[in-house]
């Protein structure tokens, strides 16, 4: 039985059965109408014809949509297939009462507001409805003004309580979009960064004088998605490096944008200009006065790397000293020699540095050095004492965690130009015809390493890891194939000592590797050593693996 | 940190300068003190052992564009360390104090 006025058919923001939500998902495209009182459902469950007939003239100018049920199963039927906003019922009707009905009703939706009507009002049925929830009671027989101010104020709390859901669910889904939204931009921005950061080097050995190999290492750590530091690591046509370091000073977009617009204009200048530092500084000072703010400063270094001369030309502004050790250990700071750049800075001093028996330089912007220790003390207090510790760069990065309070720290950029032919306190070397030697030939390796170091049990576990990794996987996979040659050698210039482990491959198998510097093979084989290079040509895989020994390297 | 200015051109800061709320309140008493027309600021950094880079280049800006003579004492001598890195006592025009 349908009224007048109603309409057959799911209304848009009619309830679904068992929810308090509404059924538009989309609810960006909830307009007014969609909470207007005016579209409410109400259901009339009522046996009584004359009852029914007076009840529906009155509730046709309070509901639009009335859906009707002459008997308390009918009714149960259309709340499941109509899902009314609003059930107003008789409580004595054949087939079902007005609260066994409501009881079947409450099993599925504990919220929906129900109306009991009834001329006999005992404690046992006033009882039970209450246990129900049953929102109101309408005595009978009817009293109008009673029954219309019920049910108008029925209906305002619900569109009240529709609205107010409808509200929150266009805020969540305002904030799941600019979450989205904020994770994408995030997402450009570093993608965008590593775009501009190059490193022409990574995992390549660079060959020098006398054919003494190096190799540059670089770790960048922005704290937040922008980053305020940069850098970039070029290959030079001639067979120099440029490596530029920026770090810009303040926080936020501003230096990020600045530290960005450097390091791209830096590239630019590398692959159109010829490259000498001093031609090379005068263009970027020019770019910065234009695009540094009246009171931003920069702080930037140029380093210009010629291995074949074994020198290193720089211009260093505002960044810590260089951290530089010599071949025997010694460790010394070299500080720049120009202040931070600005805005109307004067002529830059252009230093040079002999490589000449240097083991290796650490560059680095001052979220190391600036680090808290504590209160009353920054990583600075320690950085050369755990310098002349560490061999290498991830050495190094690692005292750094584990010394500098997490969460507090800025954006790090740390470089390290690392000679890889070092003066060796102990060699060893094993050439292996047939894969099935590898085995054997890793353990010999572990044994003579044992003998001449005090080697961690994990560090030996890991070292065997490492080397299976490099071996037997790559075999398998065909990147090196027997015979071949392993090799090792110990420097103990820093205080923990350096090993670094050669694989020769005669046939062209490493090859793949080059190709595949960034491949999950390589990373997997970085995972378990300080740095890997790969010797191009050559077909050699070096592997570098700072060994701490008995010595506690926390301390 | 906390900040005071003694007569017209010297302000006083004592605690670690780190935050930039830090700068922010340094750069706003010195500009008054500018404002007012001092053109010689004296900044006395008692015991900070660090300062904020928004501090350095407001302080390159006071120097290069504004032309205030600006002398700094520290008594810190981790700060004085970093300045110095910096190239910056010539500028800034930096001295240690002695405890």
């Amino acid at each position: 039985m349908r009224v007048a006025g109603t309409v057959s058919g799911r209304r848009p923001g009619i309830r679904k059965q068992g929810a308090l939500m509404p059924s538009r998902t989309d609810s960006n495209n909830v307009t007014s109408s969609d909470v207007a009182p005016a579209n409410l459902v109400l259901l009339l469950v009522e046996d009584d014809l004359l009852s029914r007939d007076m009840l529906l003239i009155k509730l046709k100018h309070i509901f639009t949509h009335v859906e009707v049920a002459a008997d308390g199963a009918k009714g149960l039927q259309l709340f499941r297939d109509q899902a009314p906003d609003i059930i107003l019922s008789d409580q004595i009707m054949p087939c079902l009462s007005g609260l066994d009905m409501f009881r079947k009703i409450r099993a599925i939706d504990q919220n929906i507001p129900l109306i009991l009507m009834t001329s006999f009002m005992d404690n046992d049925i006033l009882l039970e409805a209450i246990n129900l929830g049953v929102n109101r009671f309408i005595p009978k027989p009817f009293n109008h003004e009673v029954l219309v101010r019920v049910l108008t104020e029925l209906k305002l709390e619900v569109s009240g309580k529709r609205y107010m859901e409808q509200c929150r669910l266009q805020e969540i889904t305002l904030l799941r979009y600019r979450d989205q939204y904020n994770a994408m931009q995030q997402e450009a921005a570093r993608r965008k960064e590593r775009h501009v950061a190059r490193h022409d080097l990574r995992n390549k050995v660079i060959y020098g004088a006398d054919g003494i190999r190096w190799g540059i290492t670089v770790t960048h750590t922005p704290r937040d998605i922008l980053c305020g530091d940069g850098y970039t690591i070029r290959n030079l046509p001639d067979g120099r490096q440029l490596v530029f370091m920026v770090d810009a000073m303040g926080s936020g977009l501003s230096a990020s944008l600045s530290a960005l617009l450097a390091t791209s204009f830096c590239n630019y200048l590398v692959d159109h200009a010829t490259v000498s530092l001093k031609t090379l500084i005068t263009g970027f000072q020019e770019y910065l006065n234009g695009i540094l703010m009246e009171d931003e400063v920069l702080s930037c270094g140029f380093f210009l790397v010629d291995l074949m001369s074994r020198k290193l030309e720089m211009a260093v502004c505002g960044l810590p000293p260089l951290l530089v050790r010599t071949l025997d250990g010694l460790v010394r700071r070299v500080p720049g020699a120009n202040p931070p750049l600005h805005g109307c800075s004067g002529s830059i001093e252009i230093t040079t540095l002999s490589l000449s028996d240097i083991a290796d330089v650490m560059v680095m912007t001052d979220g190391i050095t600036d680090a808290s220790l504590s209160e009353s003390s920054t990583y600075r207090d320690r950085l050369e004492n755990d310098f002349q510790a560490s061999p290498t760069l991830a050495a190094l990065l690692r005292r750094f965690r584990l010394h500098t309070v997490r969460g507090e720290q800025d954006d790090l950029t740390l470089l390290q130009l690392q000679r890889l032919d070092l003066p060796a306190a102990w060699n060893w070397r094993q050439e292996f015809e047939e894969t099935g030697q590898r085995t054997g030939t890793i353990h010999g390796l572990l044994e003579a390493l044992a003998g001449e170091i005090d080697l961690k049990r994990e560090e030996r576990s890991e070292l065997e890891i490492l080397l299976n990794e490099a071996l037997t996987n790559d075999l398998a996979q065909g990147r090196l194939k027997a015979p071949g040659m392993l090799s090792a050698s110990l420097w103990q210039g820093a205080l923990s000592p350096l090993l670094t482990l050669e694989l020769t491959d005669i046939w062209p198998g490493l090859d793949q590797f080059r190709n595949a510097s960034e491949g999950s093979v390589l990373d997997n084989i970085r995972h378990h050593c300080d740095c890997a290079y790969i010797q191009d040509p050559g077909s050699r895989l070096l592997l570098l693996k700072t060994i701490v020994g008995g010595a506690d390297y926390a301390h | 940190m906390h900040i005071e200015h003694a007569g017209d051109n010297e302000v006083v800061i004592t605690g670690n300068i780190k935050s930039v709320e830090d700068s922010l309140l340094i750069k706003e008493t010195i500009n008054t003190l500018v404002a007012q027309g001092s053109q010689n600021i004296h900044l006395k950094i008692k015991d900070s052992l660090s300062i904020t880079s928004t501090m350095i280049g407001y302080l390159m800006k006071l120097v290069h564009q504004e032309k205030v003579h600006l002398f700094i004492t520290v008594g810190d001598s981790r700060l004085y360390s970093l300045l110095e890195e910096l190239k910056l006592l010539q500028q800034f025009n930096v001295h240690l104090t002695e405890h």
